[in-house]
């Protein structure tokens, strides 16, 4: 059991370095970072700023590429995960509740079955046909697709791109998870999020969404974290040049004339 | 009022359920019975959240996809009558860009074959022009020929991908340009500059533009007239002021309300404000907000 006011997730100098064409990315160097139970954590940042890998190594879900460096550790209820056998990991996932919603979900979802079978695949350790279907039918409402009836029998690819992501945060969900990390998610996760005191790590480059959910945020440029602040003071006051510019972007974006002047302080 | 660049009247597109006998069967139409023009120099928003049918409406618009029934024409032609040569001044000038910029390039073409094979196909530069060509082209969208013309798409970012595909779509200098999602696979410091590039180019040539998103804070930068689609229809439609400042269908207000504000103190207040709403709304025993899956 965790002792009361640790966090639930943490990583401790991380390092994630790539052998790609024989040189060396350093796509997460050095990466310190705390989720406490309950809340929900963003790690901002562009494309090639490595948060991605980060958001991966902390699920052990590294991409099938040449490592040359994994070092340091990612904490979860009290056990190293990258020193995690693979059947503790997976017996991690599965019963313990780490669970992962990737970016790209058609990549995740398998092309030749139906929404139903994928779910209960999810759903294996409920006892009968009829526990599935009612907790398939169940999850799909948590993350907003109310037509499940319909939605159960079809395949991936007669799902819009958003509701195929609400499958996967759906599957995710499935095995009462302790925490979610979501590399990139749409914005089905605000549902999820105002239902359950699930903690949440969320990889994102969109700032509108951090300022939505989350509590604590994490700036991510080249590898490293070079801000992290709780949303409020990051918004406010930026300590970073690369944050205040990554703000100005989304100022410019957020920017309103018909919606009224409030949104731009 | 002169003829709209490009309308659509009673446009309807099913997919699915074609029974043995030919008949319509559970079919379910993604596009359903749409009416929408183009002016010249107008940028019209079609705004819906994801199966809403819109990307299936640019893609009958820019006549890649047959509507199942209804008509599209193009200076008041009808599409379903265009002779070959229509199709190729159709071709030249609605022009298409794409939300993955990195799947609408040839990967194994450089950038000045990719800009070169449009300009040479319409005959819109000759060999010896063809250079002076490229490298205005790849200026309009802030790109520095000496540094990018022989870069192949996977040498680029996100960003500067987009841009090759708008330079590829501006290099016929088209009247109408139909962007689906143009900026939603890029980082929100490129998405600016994308959105500002878009406004600095449209604005000074009189060209004409859709622009399919699901975001609303772009559609408020960028266009005059929005249509808010549903589930395959137009739920509401006119001037963009209006219709986000003042939206008078609930579908509209919800979507507004989903809105993500890069402001957490504003996002805090809406959702405690929110919260409230359903709290109430529950103790009278009434839905809360307007169901995102239900009807409008």
């Amino acid at each position: 059991m965790l002792p009361a006011g640790s966090p639930l997730l943490h990583a401790r100098d991380v390092k994630v370095h790539f052998r790609v064409h024989g040189r060396i990315v350093k796509a997460v160097d050095g990466v310190d970072l705390d989720v406490y139970p309950g809340q929900c954590v963003g790690i901002v940042g562009e494309s090639g700023s490595g948060k991605s890998t980060l958001g991966r190594a902390m699920t052990r879900l590294l991409p099938n590429v040449e490592i040359a460096e994994l070092s340091g550790s990612v904490g979860f209820c009290g056990d190293d995960v990258l020193a995690m056998a693979p059947e503790t990991i997976r017996a991690l996932r599965r019963h313990r509740g780490l669970s992962m919603v990737f970016q790209d979900p058609l990549s995740y979802l398998n092309p030749t079955l139906r929404i139903d079978r994928q779910l209960a695949e999810a759903l294996r350790h409920l006892a009968d046909r009829r526990a599935v279907q009612q907790k398939s039918a169940e999850l799909l409402r948590q993350v907003g697709l109310d037509d499940s009836a319909r939605i159960l029998r079809l395949y991936p690819h007669e799902l819009s791109g958003g509701m195929r992501q609400r499958v996967l945060i759906a599957m995710a969900l499935a095995p009462v998870p302790q925490i979610l990390v979501a590399d990139e998610p749409t914005t089905a996760l605000d549902a999820t999020v105002q239902e359950r005191s699930l903690a949440m790590l969320i990889v994102t480059h969109d700032l509108g969404m951090v300022a939505e959910l989350c509590d604590q945020v994490y700036v991510m440029h080249g590898g490293k974290i070079v801000e992290s602040a709780d949303v409020f003071t990051l918004f406010d006051a930026p300590q970073n040049a690369y944050t205040a510019s990554l703000l100005a972007a989304a100022r410019r974006l957020h920017q309103t004339k018909a919606l009224g002047s409030a949104a731009t302080p | 009022m002169s003829i709209p660049i490009l309308s659509a009247r009673s446009i309807v597109k099913s997919f699915g359920g074609r029974s043995w006998f030919g008949g319509a069967g559970n079919a379910r139409r993604a596009v359903d019975t749409i009416d929408l023009d183009v002016n010249e120099g107008e940028t019209l928003a079609i705004v819906g959240e994801s199966g809403s049918g819109k990307s299936t409406l640019a893609r009958i618009l820019l006549g890649l996809a047959k509507p199942t029934s209804g008509e599209v024409a193009y200076y008041g032609q009808p599409l379903d009558a265009f002779t070959t040569p229509d199709w190729a001044t159709f071709r030249k000038s609605v022009q298409p860009i794409f939300q993955d910029p990195a799947s609408s390039l040839n990967p194994r073409m450089r950038v000045d074959t990719t800009l070169s094979n449009v300009l040479l196909r319409h005959r819109l530069a000759t060999r010896d022009t063809l250079d002076a060509e490229i490298t205005e082209l790849l200026a309009s969208v802030g790109l520095d020929a000496a540094q990018f013309h022989d870069r192949y798409p996977h040498q680029l970012s996100g960003g500067q991908q987009q841009r090759i595909a708008i330079a590829r779509a501006m290099a016929v200098r088209p009247r109408l340009i139909i962007a689906d999602e143009p900026l939603s696979s890029l980082d929100m410091s490129v998405q600016a500059q994308i959105l500002d590039l878009l406004i600095s180019l449209k604005s000074g040539r009189n060209l004409g533009l859709v622009l399919i998103s699901h975001d609303l804070n772009v559609v408020d930068a960028i266009s005059d007239r929005v249509i808010v689609m549903y589930l395959g229809k137009i739920v509401e439609a006119g001037p963009t002021h209006q219709v986000l400042g003042n939206p008078a269908n609930d579908y509209t207000r919800s979507l507004l309300a989903a809105k993500l504000v890069a402001d957490p103190h504003l996002a805090r207040e809406r959702r405690l404000a929110m919260d409230a709403a359903v709290a109430a709304a529950s103790k009278s025993g009434q839905t809360p907000t307007p169901d995102m899956q239900g009807a409008p």
